[in-house]
């Protein structure tokens, strides 16, 4: 892989501490907040610091927090603080499915106090192996998406797809494919703005800016010819979540005979997009941008954080290899 | 859900409905929505309840949305000119089997905007350097998708 964006990776061990990048920064300032225990991963979960893929990189290491801070108790007291850190990580953000990574980490910790196996190396050791091969399938699943992607691709993406989509085009270009990308600005954050327009303007694509309510106008003109999105969680039946507006890009792209790309992360955890919970984020997020009202005093506000997109809207799922 | 510049005479026709609550769709890139339509239903004392542009999906999903009104600025034939953001909304409504309705929007705006208008948000700048805009500020609707146009 040529071409690495920082949002592929975002977050590295040094010493006893966690450098995660702050997402909310960018592109301005490419900058790290440090977490050195459980109470300050679930906090830049839950401000948004990181997002997608970042907080399960988080979720992961917070449990090597937790070891690396454990000196001296035995495995029995370590176990039930690992259980404890679970437990405080599940709650971050509702509509994640981090109880699915923290299970299998307690799990795997539960196991070596039954067998007598030292818990603290034990799963440092597998942690760190889960980690490295999650990253190698996700630039498994980058390849697969460079070889979707037709020449002459006109892609429509929504919020970040955590650098995948840039690397994705990145080979592309390297094998001669020529693409052009409309970004949407995603609001209210700006994933697609901040995040998305940079990386992939780092990596010299041909990308446009477009607001969230031009993309009808997009799609019904022929100016896109393919939609690829991420997903913040899959189900048993091929529905997943993921940022808000992912729902109507999907159902204007299937009025318009746009095909529908998602990056998956199979899982039977949940049955169908309707069990998913779907966060709800304050209202306050939307109205103030900046410290100011963008609507008089007295309008309400509501931000649902996410969006259901059901089986039947998408074209072809780009899984990554869970075996 | 409401979307669009309506022209004043709309919001009576809400009060003769008893409409008492309205989704209101922020309308990037100038936020019309957020600040012109919100404020004129405040006045006829009909709670706004804003949301970005992107999640009107979600409310039709959640069965939120029980009718909705879009503003037109030109009829063209087959199809009404509206402002930017009324093709998803109707395209929406049909899917959900929710009734649209167009009404005469108060004026004609351009057809784009310049791609500056899609860097900034309430006067700050949100895209990365470099990058392009395009910045469409009316669509067309076909007629299809409505269920009534008022003149």
């Amino acid at each position: 892989m040529s071409v690495e964006s920082p949002l592929f990776w975002p977050a590295k061990f040094e010493g006893d501490t966690l450098f995660v990048l702050d997402e909310t920064l960018l592109p301005e300032k490419i900058r790290y907040v440090k977490v050195k225990n459980v109470a300050q991963a679930v906090k830049v979960i839950r401000d948004m610091k990181t997002r997608a893929f970042g907080q399960f990189l988080v979720v992961l290491s917070a449990f090597l927090l937790v070891l690396a801070s454990n000196k001296k108790s035995n495995d029995k007291v370590l176990v039930a603080q690992l259980e404890a850190a679970a437990l405080a990580l599940n709650k971050s953000r509702p509509t994640f499915p981090f109880a699915e990574v923290t299970s299998m980490v307690v799990g795997w910790a539960k196991k070596c106090l039954a067998e007598g196996v030292d818990v603290k190396s034990s799963l440092e050791k597998n942690i760190q192996g889960f980690l490295m091969a999650i990253r190698g399938r996700r630039l498994e699943r980058v390849r697969k998406l460079a070889e979707a992607l037709k020449s002459h691709a006109s892609i429509l993406t929504h919020c970040n797809v955590s650098g995948e989509l840039a690397m994705a085009v990145a080979i592309c270009k390297a094998e001669g494919k020529e693409l052009k990308v409309f970004a949407t600005e995603t609001r209210p954050y700006f994933q697609g703005a901040k995040l998305t327009a940079w990386e992939l303007r780092a990596v010299g694509v041909h990308i446009t800016l477009v607001a969230d309510n031009a993309v009808a106008t997009l799609l019904s003109q022929g100016k896109v010819n393919a939609v690829v999105i991420g997903s913040d969680r899959n189900c048993a039946n091929g529905d997943i979540a993921n940022k808000i507006g992912s729902y109507q890009i999907a159902v204007v792209a299937k009025e318009f005979g746009v095909p529908v790309y998602v990056l998956t992360q199979p899982s039977k955890g949940i049955a169908t997009g309707q069990d998913i919970p779907i966060e709800i984020r304050d209202e306050k997020e939307l109205l103030v941008f900046q410290g100011r009202r963008i609507a008089p005093k007295g309008v309400k506000g509501f931000y649902p954080g996410f969006d259901v997109v059901f089986s039947e809207l998408i074209t072809q799922a780009i899984p990554i290899n869970v075996q | 859900m409401l979307h669009g510049n309506f022209h004043s005479s709309f919001f009576a026709l809400l009060k003769e409905q008893k409409i008492k609550t309205a989704f209101v769709l922020e309308g990037r890139p100038g936020l019309e929505g957020a600040k012109i339509l919100c404020a004129q239903l405040l006045k006829q004392r009909i709670q706004p309840v804003l949301i970005a542009d992107n999640m009107a999906g979600f409310c039709f999903l959640q069965g939120h949305i029980k009718q909705a009104w879009i503003a037109y600025q030109e009829d063209q034939g087959e199809s009404l000119l509206c402002v930017i953001g009324s093709l998803i909304v109707s395209i929406l409504a049909k899917r959900h089997k929710v009734a649209v309705k167009a009404f005469p929007a108060a004026k004609k705006s351009a057809a784009t905007a310049s791609q500056a208008n899609i860097f900034y948000f309430a006067g700050k700048r949100v895209a990365a350097k470099g990058v392009k805009g395009f910045v469409p500020l009316t669509e067309s609707v076909s007629k299809n998708y409505l269920t009534e146009i008022y003149l």
